[in-house]
Parts: C-alpha cells; structure tokens; sequence
C-alpha cells in the first residue's frame, strides 16, 4: 500500500487542537489533510471494552493497545516512557482520533490573567508572550465549539465578555455537603464550568450522570475530540488513520511529511504547511526525529529547547468517610470545586492549587465498587450485616484532589530513546522530578484537605504520599518572543519556520492551575488565522 | 502512606487511576450505555463450561445467599463462580463446603450465624473459601492462573448496595438527578 497525500495544510494529529484546526481552515476553504497514528474510536465497543476490564476506572480501560502505535499505561510507568528519572512520569495520553480528550475529564476553566504574567507578578516562573485579554474572545469561541456548560458569575478570577452557551451542570448532592462544610472555614465551593452538555446541543445529548467521564462518556454528553473530526470530515479534510509520522521536512516552500502504515509500508505527505498538533510527548518526538538538511539538529531545535520544559499539574489525593450519606458515584465524576487558592501573593514561594471535588466516590485510590466489594468479603465482613455495612460506607465515601502548579524546569524532558517501538521509532525518553514549588503546594493542599475533612466531621481521612499524575502533559515546546528560550512563537509558529507550527500544551511556557483543555482548544483557534496566512507566502 | 496503600501496596497512579488485579480480555459482552437495567439479567460474559452437577450449583446458591447476604441471586452466573471457585487452588473449595454444609440436599445452615458456628466452618480454608464465595458475587469477577476475569458487570451485587445509583456506564436519569439526596 502506498498513499501519496497532498494537502494545502497538513495536521497531525486527530486530537481537540488538531481537529479544531482543520475545522476552521476547512470552513475557510483550505484543503487538510490529518494524519493520525492510532486507530478510530467505537464508542460502544469502547464501553464494551471497558466493562470487561478488572481495572476499570484507568483512563485507557476502554481503548486496548495498538502495537504501531504505543502510548503510555498508567500502572507500568515503563510500558512506553523509557524513565531516566528521577521520578517516573506518571501522566499519560492516548494516539487514536479524537487523542486524549475521550478520556478528559469534561472541565472546561480558564486561566488566569495572572496565569499568563507569573514572573513579572510573582518572580517565579516565566511570562507568556501573550496577555490573557488576547486570548478571551479565544477562551469564549472555544466555549462554542465544545460547548460549555457553565455558570457566569462569579467568573472564577477569569473575565467573561460573553455568556456560557449552556446553563451549568446541576451541582451533586455531594457538593452541597461540602459547601456547608467549607463556609466553615472560609473556602466557597462553586459549580465547574464544564464541556458537557447540559442540555441536548450540537447533535449531542444531555449528561445523564452515567458516573463515567473517564475513560468514556458512554453517550456523547461530553465533548471529545471525534466531535470535531467529524466536523472536519464532512467539510472535506481527509483523516488518513493509521498513519504514524516518521519525520517531517519544512523547508520555506513546503512541507514533506513521511510517514508508516502499520504494515510498514512508507508513504509522503506534501504541503505548504504544517501542523503539529501531537500532543506534548509526541510533538516533540517527532521533532527531535526529523534532522533534515533544512533542520539538522531537529526541527525548531536550534537552541536544543524541543522537549524541555516537560510539565504536569502535580495532584494530591484524599479520601476520607462522610458522617452522613453524601450519596456519591452519580453524575459526572466532578461538578465542583474551590477555586479561590488558584491566585495569590503566596506565588512567589509555593504552586497555587485548585481543589476538585470527586462524585465518583472512592474508585480513583481504592478501585470500583466492585472491586471495592470484593476487598471487604476477603476481609471477612460478609452476608447481610456485611451487604449493609458495605451500603452505608459506600454511601459516605468523599474524596478531594489538588491539582498543583509546578515551575518550569528545563531538566524536566523529553528526548529520544535508545530502544524502538514496533515500527522501529525510538520510544519518548523522559527526564522528570516535581521540584520544591510544586512539593510545597502538595502539602499545602494537603493541609487544606485536612481542614476540609475535619469540617465535614469525616472519618478515615487518607491522604496519598506523594503527587498524582493529573493526565495533564504540558510544556515541551514552549511558546515565547526569544528564539533563543522558546521554540515557537506567540503565534504558535516554530521559530524561523513561518510555515511550521505547533498546537496543543506543549506550547505552555507556564501552566497555571486550570485543566488545560479549553486553552488548548482557545490557542489553536487563535492560530488558526495565521495558518491561513502562511498559505498565502 | 495510608493504612490503605500498605495493606494493598498500591504506588504512584495517574488520574482515574488504581491498582486492581492485572487486567486480562474476557468474552464479548451485550451492552448500551443508556440501556434500561431490565436487561441485565441477560448479561453473561462468555461461555461458562459446567463441571459441577445441578445439585451442587443449587447448594451453592444456598450457601451465597448466606455469604452474600441477598436472597435474590442472578443464578446464571452461579455455575461459573462455582467452577472457577473450585479451580482457584482454595485450601478448601466452596464445593466441599457445599457437600459437607449439607448445602446440596437442603439440610445444612438458614443464617450466617449457623454456618459460622458450624463444626465444618472450623475445618481449615473453609472462611476463607467462604469469603471467596460472597467476593465472587459482589464484584462479579473471579480468579483464575492469570489474574481475575470478569464473570458479570451489571449483575456484580455491588451495584445493589448503591441503591441511589447505577452502574457507572448507565444513566442514572434526567440531567441533574444526581443533585437530590439518594436513598439507601
């Protein structure tokens, strides 16, 4: 088999940022082509897959591994990421069309303004090349295309000039005992902005609270990226899936993608431009793999920065016993959270944090309820007492995660292997440690999540030793003025290649607390008029 | 680390994330994400081979209505857990404590208390066999050589102690159900 594609821009990547992309250029009449390593999503067969697993709450449950095109597993942190330490990197992300966002969690907050300007505010960190009012009416046309359930005010530290496009997602039971809770001390719990449907939208249903955002929304209610793959579809762009980027050549006049069918077979892709929109292991990968003669050190790679930067939201983990039924495991898996500790003077010397209140119960530290069950009859507590033992416990289980701001550090990385993948492309070799600032957030939430619980009269409080993985990969290919301490620019383009450019979190400088969804989705919107215009050049 | 993490030894995760039994492929399963829960009965993963006679799969439905503690049991996935049960390599498995409860012909303990107080409920391995058997029911999955195998998603007993919720893949209703307090 041998395909030769030719395209006036070429995506790859068939992810949220991808897929936005090469939906705005297609609506603007430009011809895209998208280039996919993984396979496509059945979301039945996704659920069915997932049902059947003993391990059921992992984000990639529902989606079985693909031999050409590996991606990382959360309980081996060496399955794909070769870890030289010296901790292991323990987020991961999916290659398949539609990327990571078929198992995000659905939320949809913004940054801050203050997200943006860290160093000049702070001291610590470093400065975005862009100001959040640039990328506002971003933040709000993203809100469109995923469609964002959300309510308006308070605006959460981030200015709105436009309303939500849907009313909020109705607040759990659960969230208001943790309201009352938290009034105690002082912290406020607000409803989540979120990328589900609240009401039928889009083609799209309502949530159901099927409890299951990750790994699948069984029903669509939530956004993923497959919404917008189809979009581009019927507008003309061509998905080519599988399809595994080999190297890509930029030159001023055009672009040379080559790339891998799982059989092996070799075939090009030629356009005047590219995107990368990989994802911020994979981006980076396939950067430092393409030394051409136009970029013999990797492309955008000049000043050995592709791969550095390498970032995650550092989350702590708490659970602990209700003293009264909270009724929890209904609904999304979060509809709430405290969202006032995301900004402050405290910056300059430890990660802010947010807190995210969990409706899913105990199942992301202890497991399912099945699995939960079957700990308690090995435990010897069993027949009718132990049947409504196991209701009332389930019945009060809450759990608290801080997703923590980290700073930029240019040893934490991504670089190439020594050892290959099936088709022989040296495997992501990652360089990671959480660092002091971050550390000191942890216990910071820590802390907070104790006051919580007490709060609440919660028994049984458990706090995880040591930093959850959030599944936020960030960094990479950091965005910036200075080619000499960025790789691209504040239009996304790499740095002396006006044809070239990068989407996704790779390009974060700094991260902020917020999930990092809707800046994506708000970035590659933004690029999109710049993309157009390199075609004119 | 928590009491909880020791005595599991559980390590670093990502979002979402646990440390359950390694995860094995199992048997196609009929399913919809939104499906009505009438249907659940009908919901058995993979073809399940019988070695275990009729007598001993009724005796061991009367034993798991004691050890599981609910009366009403999807009996069609008995036979499975009995047989993978029996296979486990238990110090003594469920079918001997169903032979020698008197479990088969009717005549053995109608509580918990009175199986727990039996002579044979002494014998080694027979608690522990015993808390296989109500594992098995709760969580539909069973062991096997190369880790746990799911037998049942829906009908997992588990579910029916979350009387205020659903499966998670199923609906539990309109939008904004979930904000009213449950009942239990």
């Amino acid at each position: 088999m041998s395909d030769e594609i030719r395209a006036d821009v070429i995506v790859v990547g068939a992810g949220i940022s991808g897929a936005l992309a090469a939906t705005e250029l297609a609506r603007q009449g430009v011809k895209v082509a998208m280039l996919e390593a993984g396979p496509r999503v059945n979301r039945a067969e996704a659920v069915q897959t997932q049902r059947q697993s003993t391990i059921r709450g992992l984000p990639e449950a529902a989606y079985p591994d693909v031999p050409y095109a590996p991606r990382p597993q959360t309980l081996d942190p060496k399955f794909y990421y070769v870890q030289d330490g010296p901790e292991n990197f323990g987020s991961i992300y999916e290659r398949r069309v539609g990327g990571t966002t078929w198992h995000w969690l659905g939320t949809t907050l913004r940054l801050q303004p203050h997200d943006f300007k860290l160093h000049s505010t702070y001291g610590v960190g470093v400065d975005w090349p862009i100001a959040y009012d640039e990328l506002e009416p971003w933040y709000v046309k993203a809100e469109h295309e995923i469609g964002v359930s959300g309510v308006d005010s308070p605006d959460l530290g981030a200015p709105r000039s436009a309303p939500y496009p849907m009313p909020p997602i109705p607040q759990s039971y659960l969230d208001q005992q943790w309201s009352n809770a938290a009034k105690k001390i002082g912290l406020r719990v607000v409803s989540t902005p979120q990328g589900r449907n609240s009401v039928p939208r889009d083609g799209r249903p309502a949530c159901c609270g099927n409890n299951n955002c990750i790994p699948i929304c069984p029903i669509g209610a939530k956004y993923d990226g497959s919404v917008h793959v189809a979009k581009a579809e019927k507008l003309g762009v061509q998905i080519v899936s599988p399809a595994i980027v080999r190297s890509v050549e930029v030159t001023n006049s055009g672009v040379t993608v080559e790339f891998l069918r799982p059989d092996g077979s070799r075939n090009t892709a030629t356009a005047k431009t590219l995107v990368l929109a990989a994802h911020a292991i994979e981006t980076p990968k396939l950067m430092l793999l393409s030394k051409g003669s136009a970029h013999p050190r990797g492309l955008g790679n000049d000043h050995d920065l592709v791969g550095r930067y390498l970032m995650d939201h550092p989350t702590q983990l708490s659970w602990a016993l209700s003293p009264m039924p909270v009724y929890p495991y209904r609904g999304p898996l979060a509809t709430s959270g405290i969202e006032m500790l995301r900004d402050g003077d405290f910056r300059r010397k430890r990660g802010a944090f947010r807190i995210e209140i969990g409706n899913d119960g105990w199942s992301w530290p202890v497991g399912d309820q099945p699995t939960q069950a079957a700990e308690q009859a090995k435990s010897g507590d069993i027949g009718k007492q132990g049947f409504t033992d196991l209701r009332n416990r389930l019945a009060r289980h809450v759990r608290l995660a801080s997703l923590v701001e980290p700073l930029p550090d240019s040893e934490n990385r991504v670089q190439l292997a020594d050892e290959v993948d099936a088709m022989g492309i040296p495997r992501p070799r990652l360089s990671y440690r959480t660092g002091d600032y971050a550390m000191a957030g942890l216990r910071k939430a820590i802390e907070t999540h104790q006051r919580l619980f007490e709060a609440l009269g919660a028994t049984e409080i458990h706090h995880w030793d040591g930093p959850q993985g959030a599944g936020h990969v960030m960094g990479t290919c950091r965005m910036g003025s200075d080619p000499s301490s960025s790789v691209v620019d504040a239009q996304l383009r790499v740095h002396g290649k006006p044809n070239c450019f990068v989407l996704g979190s790779s390009v974060y400088p700094s991260v902020g607390t917020a999930n990092p969804t809707l800046t994506i989705g708000a970035l590659a919107l933004r690029a999109v008029p710049t993309i157009k215009a390199s075609l004119a050049g | 680390m928590s009491d909880i993490q020791e005595s599991t030894g559980r390590r670093r995760l990502t979002r979402g994330g646990f440390l359950g039994a390694s995860a094995a492929a199992f048997g196609g399963i009929a399913l919809a994400g939104c499906g009505s829960t009438k249907r659940r009965a009908s919901h058995v993963l993979g073809a399940v081979k019988t070695r275990a006679s009729k007598t001993d799969v009724d005796g061991f439905v009367r034993l798991s209505q004691l050890v599981a503690g609910v009366e009403k049991l999807p009996r069609e996935h008995a036979a499975a857990y009995l047989n993978a049960l029996d296979a486990a390599g238990l110090e003594l498995s469920p079918l001997h404590l169903v032979q020698m409860g008197g479990f088969a012909d009717g005549s053995g303990p109608k509580t918990l208390d009175e199986l727990q107080q039996s002579a044979f409920y002494r014998k080694p391995g027979a608690r522990k066999s015993a808390e296989a058997v109500a594992s098995v029911w709760w969580s539909g999955m069973v062991p096997t050589a190369k880790g746990d195998k799911v037998v049942t998603f829906l009908d997992a007993l588990a579910w029916r102690a979350q009387p205020w919720a659903e499966p998670f893949t199923e609906c539990l209703g309109a939008t904004g159900a979930w904000a009213k307090p449950g009942r239990i």
